[in-house]
């Protein structure tokens, strides 16, 4: 059983580096050659995080031989690969190890790759074979990420996420502020990340090892103090990534320059990655560190979502909109976290996974429109649905989800996050449901914009509705969301064994 | 009589340097054989092939030769009544330098035929100086060191003026002979200040004596700032940098390589000997370190900001780099130190061979005596050349430190140290600024391949056969470190013990 689930999760971390191999062998004059390629490798790759995903569930029940074992460590399942002996001189192995949480982003991450060359076919026109590399490397280093639980490697990967966004942002980007977004999204995220080194190197330094599983044993000997120092320069690179107020400021920068399928990549997968980081690391490694800032963090966030969600009520780019209600659904995910119960953790999860499907869907529907009319302006739109019904059917649905409507994806999140924190602090999850509240506002009035009232016919004469590749691009979006809101232990009984594990560890349960 | 048989024992330890000085003696009456000849065969407008190419690759074959009888001729042994040491890892050093010395002529080899300077002075030139480099690195006491030394800087003075007739060039050997002078006579003092307190000159009595000291003549610590002083300067650390940007910038191409390449592993080797021996207990000297650390650091990532030029941004990232090599020896108590010192100043001297490899390589198709200096000519390579702007993106990441390349894991190794050693304030300023540089190398990369051709559309000829075998190695070492970092054991054990 598990030499087959090695086989197949093996295949799955080889396969974008396979397709890069692909890539780079095609001809570069036929385009439509290589978009088809792409596409049926990405989604080739769907495929295989699905039955990984299956395979991984089958394995949740366990029978005693399994647990005997030695590539089960809990809830994990190792994966043997490379030798044993990666970095001899810094003792670190590659360790490879899934368990319910990561199984649930990397299906993410390689659901979203197959949408983002759908909606890239009619944006790019130029560089299409680099394009179409870059985002297989974004994908192959977020699956890295996702995999290695040695925190060397998780940081590596981490870091190198950033280059391929730098060079797409800054290549395929519409406008000339594209070059100082992506710088400022690049030096930004690294400069946070350079604390993290330090604490990294500290950790390796004082315990001689930065294996995972070794680490969530042998951290107490670190004194306590110290620990709370780790916790920060932890907190430094995750914050910025997630992103937190008031670390966001690279966001709306990077999404409103950045093509459409960077958008997606970006909302969807990349801002996962800090929270991750949360998840995997800050919490199971200093436990006691969490508790102590668990104030701390509620104060960024109940902050952060009311803040957010009034800053865009004023804006008039619609990509921009859309940013702010990230860092505003990232706020709720983050108190979520760190209310260090059972539900809360569920409940980020969750709204991890939902706001990755319903803000990807929203920068579709937004590069929809921007591939149309090229602008993003909300000045110059109105009254969509009598001549594009179709796509203001699923604009209007990607929006309710986004509000957090029962029934859709994102409710089951935020739900559960706020009873989560309400456990914890009343006050903080009231606030934090304000900004949702701020959310609805924004959102229904984006809508209602958009979508209803009159055409402005003195900007735009021509209106077309959604195609064929953009109206199979949206289908599964809707699918998920609804089947997820509807059915949401299809995602928590995955990852349920994992948050039981951390809170048996916090010793919240 | 004692005077032969002082000299007795010598030819058998010293026959590659031996030999490497006679090849030099013979290439000298060579040379001025051909250059007579030759200039009369240009009178009469016969055609000659390249005068210097000849010899270049007649100095790259010696050079292989001498790595030859380095690998055989592996003993160890103490010579000149002491003032000689021969190490394994001084001549796997030595062995580093002639690679080094072929790198540089392969990357030179139609240089001087197109800047009209075809003279076969050049090659000989950087052989003497790396066979004074020879007995620098091999020295075992101050007075040795001192005068293999104001050899070496002497033949580096007129290396740096070679192209006569540019007045750059000129203006660029005249600072470096007068700041050096003055640097050689820091080292004087230093030196005369120590044997003073001392009495001796020799390495091991003077760190015998600095062991047993508890607390050292004042003078000794005087002598030991100064002299490590000196070797900042010699090294291009700050604040004795100001020298570097004006002389790599001015000197000819071939001659940059050769400081930025073989001048700084001397230096370092010379530093390591230095550090382990004699200053391993002298306060003075770091602090000295230390300042030219963190000061290194800092003018290095800010003076890379505003920089247009070519050369010029390559001494001062390479002051950067020098400051990352000066952290190791700051947390000189870690175990980690030296081995990170080691992989750092590889991984280093492969990025600029590379990294120079690749400005070698554009001329032009038609005007061949254009060279490049400025970064805007840089731009657009990507539609221009793309193996030169794919190999050009990752030596520039690899300097800048982004995972996964090699350049990132020596910093690593670096912090490491730094951090194992408890130098906790050092290391997160380290970290900063290198945050700091990326900036500029990411502009740089941005210019490569974002930026519409900004300058006419120069094509550039394909590059010359070793020229391209050195870029593609630098590319290989660099990205394959990845998969097998466990080499740096392996490499480790090479240097210091086969």
């Amino acid at each position: 059983m598990t030499n087959t689930f090695s086989f197949l999760f093996t295949l799955l971390l080889l396969s974008p580096v396979i397709s890069i191999i692909i890539i780079s062998a095609m001809p570069e004059k036929d385009n439509t050659l290589v978009w088809n390629v792409a596409l049926t490798l990405s989604s080739f790759i769907f495929f295989l995080s699905s039955v990984v995903w299956l395979a991984f569930s089958y394995t949740n029940d366990v029978s005693s031989e399994f647990l005997n074992d030695n590539l089960f460590q809990g809830t994990f399942l190792l994966i043997p690969l490379f030798s044993q002996d990666w970095d001899s001189f810094l003792n670190i192995k590659p360790f490879i190890a899934v368990d319910g949480i990561s199984i649930l982003l990397i299906e993410l991450t390689t659901f979203l790759i197959p949408v983002c060359f759908l909606t890239s076919v009619s944006a790019i026109k130029s560089k299409i074979k680099e394009y179409v590399i870059f985002f297989f490397m974004i994908e192959m280093l977020c699956l890295y990420t996702f995999t290695f639980v040695d925190l060397f490697l998780f940081f590596v990967f981490f870091e190198s996420v950033l280059i391929p966004m730098f060079v797409v942002v800054g290549i395929w980007g519409s406008r000339s502020r594209k070059i100082r977004a992506a710088y400022q999204f690049f030096l930004y995220t690294l400069l946070g990340s350079v604390f993290m080194f330090m604490g990294l190197l500290y950790i390796r330094a004082t315990l001689g090892t930065t294996n995972y599983f070794v680490l969530l044993n042998i951290m107490p000997i670190i004194d306590e103090q110290t620990q709370l120092l780790l916790w920060l320069s932890f907190f430094c690179a995750f914050a910025v990534k997630v992103p937190m107020i008031p670390f966001h400021l690279w966001l709306p920068e990077a999404h409103v320059e950045a093509p459409t399928a960077g958008s997606v990549i970006l909302a969807g997968i990349l801002l996962k990655l800090g929270t991750y980081g949360f998840l995997r690391f800050s919490v199971p490694l200093f436990p006691v560190s969490s508790f102590f800032f668990m104030p701390f963090i509620f104060l960024l966030c109940s902050i952060g979502s009311i803040y957010a969600s009034l800053t865009t009520l004023r804006q008039v780019d619609l990509k921009k909109i859309i940013a702010y209600s990230s860092v505003a659904h990232m706020s709720v995910v983050m108190v979520g976290l760190f209310a260090l119960t059972p539900q809360g953790i569920h409940g980020s999860l969750s709204l991890m996974l939902g706001h990755g499907i319903v803000s990807s869907a929203l920068f579709l529907c937004v590069g929809v429109l921007y591939d149309r009319y090229h602008t993003r302006i909300i000045k110059y739109y109105g009254g969509l649905m009598q001549v594009m019904p179709n796509f203001s059917l699923f604009f209007l649905f990607f929006t309710l989800a986004n509000i957090g409507f029962p029934g859709l994806c994102n409710f089951v999140g935020e739900f559960l996050c706020f009873l989560g924190a309400f456990e914890r602090n009343a006050l903080a999850s009231f606030l934090c449901l304000m900004g949702t509240l701020g959310g609805v506002g924004y959102s229904m009035w984006l809508a209602n914009r958009l979508v209803f009232g009159e055409l402005r016919g003195k900007y735009i004469s021509t209106f077309t509705d959604l195609s064929l590749i953009e109206y199979v691009m949206f289908v599964p979006f809707i699918f998920l969301t609804l089947i997820i809101g509807l059915y949401p232990s299809i995602i928590t009984d995955t990852a349920d064994p994992a948050i039981f594990d951390l809170c048996v560890k916090l010793k919240v349960i | 009589m004692s005077c032969l048989s002082y000299f007795s024992q010598t030819p058998l330890f010293l026959v590659p340097e031996l030999f490497f000085g006679l090849c030099l003696v013979f290439f000298l009456t060579l040379g001025l054989y051909f250059s007579a000849s030759v200039s009369s065969w240009k009178t009469q407008n016969l055609t000659v092939l390249s005068f210097s190419n000849d010899f270049l690759q007649l100095g790259i074959l010696i050079s292989i030769f001498t790595i030859s009888l380095f690998a055989l001729n592996q003993v160890e042994t103490l010579l000149f009544d002491n003032h000689f040491i021969q190490n394994f890892f001084l001549i796997n050093g030595k062995v580093i330098l002639l690679l080094l010395l072929i790198t540089t002529f392969c990357l030179s080899l139609d240089y001087y035929k197109y800047e009209g300077l075809d003279l076969f002075e050049y090659p000989l030139l950087k052989m003497l100086a790396i066979f004074m480099t020879f007995f620098v690195i091999s020295s075992n006491s101050f007075i040795s060191f001192y005068m293999a030394l104001e050899a070496q800087s002497l033949i580096l003075y007129i290396l740096a003026a070679f192209a006569r007739k540019n007045e750059l060039s000129t203006e660029a050997g005249i600072k470096y002979f007068i700041l050096g002078v003055l640097a050689s006579g820091m080292l004087l003092l230093g030196i005369v200040l120590i044997y003073m307190s001392y009495g001796t000159f020799m390495f091991e009595d003077i760190a015998i004596l600095n062991h047993h000291l508890i607390v050292k003549p004042v003078l000794v610590e005087l002598g030991s700032a100064l002299v490590v002083s000196a070797l900042m300067f010699k090294l291009g650390a700050a604040p004795f940098h100001v020298w570097i940007p004006d002389v790599y910038e001015g000197s000819p191409l071939p001659s940059t390589i050769f400081f930025a390449t073989v001048i700084k592993f001397t230096t370092l080797v010379i530093l390591i000997r230095l550090f382990t021996s004699i200053f391993s207990q002298v306060n003075s000297s770091f602090y000295v370190v230390y300042l030219c650390a963190i000061a290194s650091l800092f003018v290095g990532a800010i003076g890379t900001l505003r920089q247009t030029k070519l050369k010029r941004f390559v001494a001062y990232s390479g002051i950067v780099h020098v400051g990352f090599m000066l952290l190791c020896l700051c947390s000189i108590e870690s175990a980690y130190a030296m081995q990170a010192f080691f992989f750092y100043v590889l991984i280093y001297l492969v990025t600029t061979v590379g990294f120079f490899g690749i400005v070698t390589s554009m001329r032009p198709l038609i005007d061949r005596s254009y060279r490049s200096m400025y970064f805007i000519e840089f731009s657009n390579l990507a539609q221009k050349n793309l193996l030169f702007s794919v190999s050009g993106m990752i030596f520039i990441a690899s300097m800048a430190g982004i995972p996964p390349l090699s350049g990132f894991f020596a910093k690593f190794y670096v912090l490491l140290a730094t951090v194992d050693s408890k130098n906790y304030l050092l290391g997160m300023v380290a970290l900063i600024l290198s945050v700091l540089t990326m900036f500029y190398y990411l502009r740089i990369i941005r210019i490569m391949w974002f930026d519409a051709s900004l300058s006419h559309w120069i094509s550039y000829k394909p590059p010359e056969r070793y020229c391209a075998l050195l870029i593609s190695f630098s590319v290989f070492v660099i990205v394959a470190y990845f998969f097998e970092p466990a080499i740096l054991t392996e490499l480790f054990f090479i240097l210091f013990n086969a």
